[in-house]
């Protein structure tokens, strides 16, 4: 019996699923904070020493021999920090990114902390503002530093497929500047502000994928092109209509060019957009804008149950994630998790076309022994042909 | 001034219509309860129910309430000094922990705009915080939002607190937020949950046996 056998690398798992076609297993891909994280390790009996630097959303880099011990196929590289130093703020508790965004450290009731978003830096800005604005420098050289020698190593001494983000959102990205509230009232009240800044944000955008697809295209399987968050648990934010006026000519121009620059580099790699919450109404056109990969896949939001997404666009969506991060991962039994990823697989998986994930940054209220239920279900449900 | 253009101006959204309605209907002598209770109210309360449809999105919303709130300016000092006009006292916030408004925010807005007198306690709100305001207040409802499964136990131990002190039989617990389910609200011993915002003023509604 040749079930449950793996015949292929980790990488060419990946590519196979990313191409519509059956690999030998369903790949397994993960991202995770630093709490989710140290349990994950200390959980798996792991001691290795690591000087981690947590990004906004207290996400780390997995180590290859963390995700390799795991079962990871996918490994999600980070790219270089900029030269400039952010401004400095006097209390410990708060910093700023790149943008001059203000985030502060919020300590959490199931231990550790998160990053928390506290003050836009254009809540009060007119049009004009923008124009002095101090906008990311894609150029500073910190941006690609040590980034080619590290994606190369990974690429050339390892099997895992490469996902990684350069330039990210533009919609999310323009509400972490102006306040979520007031940037959604612009789009009514304000359009010419929402345009130029739309427009600034994906210059800068497009020039830090532009540098960073330069340095290392031809090692990257997958460039995640946001955190662009386009749904509530019920809901688009926005119609369909608005979208198309005001955020769609953006991100076309964007997704376009990195996608055109990637395949230069590299003809199988594919672009992921990660948006959450109910979003299906929206899928059409990002199909039409050439996506490939579609993330989360939330479950608990409406109108994202994955046997109609398969059927509806599993030709033209490869489906990265699928396993919550809502209610399942942090609060289910190791049961309820296999059963959970056994449907997700059941649902997601035929054909190709699917890779198996939770559908955030693992939170530190998961238990890692649930997390090790999501990878035992992958091996135990996940070899093709998916008879399930 | 006619109710029904106050009423679609509200809808539509337009701030300085609203306004102008409002201060002509004052003017005219209608009592500023009527204007919340046939205007303003009905106005929000079909936004409401066009969010809840999928007809109406977050834009449109909030522009409506910006123009509701703007109307209500001018009623404000006059139904305060009338005392009890008000449907009842909500205090809400984001529990301990999770800094996410955005929610929390629209249920007020809401909330204000269905003739309730609304105490928004902001984010990152403690247990103490609640009990204090809930007690000075005198409310009737104290309506908690979180965001992140991480903030969920606090949104427990915050209705557990509130349960265990004298405000059990005075203060209905309601509980929302994406990640928040009507078996967790059951679970933690909430008295309502919501998947939306209007519906958060029509569980209000019920629980004050409004309706």
């Amino acid at each position: 019996m040749t079930k449950n056998k793996k015949t292929m690398t980790r990488r060419e798992r990946v590519v196979a699923a990313l191409n519509h076609k059956e690999p030998d297993r369903v790949p397994l891909s993960m991202s995770i904070t630093i709490h989710a994280y140290e349990n994950l390790k200390q959980h798996l009996g792991i001691d290795l020493k690591e000087d981690l630097n947590p990004g906004r959303w207290t996400e780390v880099p997995i180590h290859p021999s963390v995700a390799e011990k795991f079962g990871l196929d996918v490994l999600w590289l980070p790219t270089g920090k900029a030269h400039k130093k952010p401004r400095q703020s006097n209390d410990p508790d708060k910093w700023y990114d790149g943008w001059g965004v203000e985030w502060t450290k919020i300590s959490l009731p199931t231990g550790g902390y998160y990053n928390e978003m506290s003050c836009a830096p254009l809540k009060d800005a007119t049009i004009e503002d923008l124009e002095d604005f101090d906008w990311p420098d894609p150029a500073d050289p910190g941006i690609v530093e040590g980034v080619r020698e590290y994606y190369k190593h990974i690429h050339n001494d390892t099997d895992f497929a490469i996902l990684t983000k350069f330039g990210g959102a533009v919609f999310e990205q323009a509400w972490y500047l102006r306040g979520m509230e007031k940037f959604l009232l612009d789009m009514v009240e304000n359009p010419e502000f929402v345009e130029v800044l739309l427009t600034k944000i994906a210059k800068v955008q497009m020039g830090f994928d532009e540098v960073l697809i330069e340095a290392t295209g031809e090692y990257v399987d997958i460039l995640r092109l946001s955190g662009e968050d386009m749904g509530t648990q019920e809901n688009p934010i926005i119609s369909l209509p608005m979208f198309r006026r005001m955020v769609r000519p953006h991100l076309e121009k964007l997704w376009l060019y990195a996608k055109g620059k990637l395949l230069q580099k590299n003809p199988n790699a594919k672009i992921m957009l990660h948006s959450c919450g109910a979003v299906s109404s929206f899928l059409p056109d990002w199909i039409d804008m050439k996506l490939d990969v579609l993330d989360p896949i939330q479950p608990k939001a409406k109108g994202m149950d994955p046997f109609g997404l398969k059927a509806d666009f599993g030709d033209k969506l490869t489906f990265h994630g699928g396993i919550d991060a809502q209610h399942v991962l942090p609060f289910g039994t190791t049961e309820e998790v296999r059963e959970h990823t056994r449907k997700y697989i059941k649902a997601l998986a035929p054909g190709g076309g699917f890779i198996c994930a939770p559908v955030h940054n693992v939170q530190g209220d998961v238990p890692p022994e649930n997390l090790v239920a999501m990878r035992d279900a992958v091996e135990e449900f996940g070899y093709y042909p998916i008879n399930l | 001034m006619k109710m029904e253009d106050l009423v679609k101006a509200v809808i539509e959204g337009n701030a300085p219509v609203v306004s102008d309605l409002v201060v002509q209907g004052l003017n005219e002598g209608l009592k500023a309860t009527d204007i919340l209770a046939e205007g303003l109210t009905p106005g929000m309360s079909t936004v409401g129910d066009l969010f809840h449809r999928g007809e109406y999105f977050l834009p449109e919303m909030l522009f409506s309430a910006k123009a509701m709130k703007g109307g209500l300016e001018h009623l404000e000092t006059i139904l305060s000094t009338g005392g009890s006009d008000a449907l009842g006292t909500i205090v809400l916030g984001t529990v301990k922990g999770d800094l996410h408004d955005i929610g929390k925010n629209i249920v007020a807005m809401l909330m204000k705009g269905a003739g309730f007198n609304v105490i928004d306690l902001g984010v990152d709100i403690p247990v103490e915080r609640f009990v204090e305001a809930l007690t000075e207040e005198k409310a009737d409802i104290l309506a908690l939002s979180a965001l992140l499964s991480t903030t969920m136990p606090a949104m427990e131990s915050t209705v557990k607190a509130i349960k265990e002190s004298g405000l059990k039989d005075k203060v209905k617990i309601l509980v929302g937020g994406a990640p928040v389910t009507p078996e967790f609200a059951d679970e933690i011993g909430a008295d309502g949950y919501s998947e939306d915002a209007p519906g958060a003023v029509n569980k209000v509604n019920e629980l004050l046996e409004l309706v």
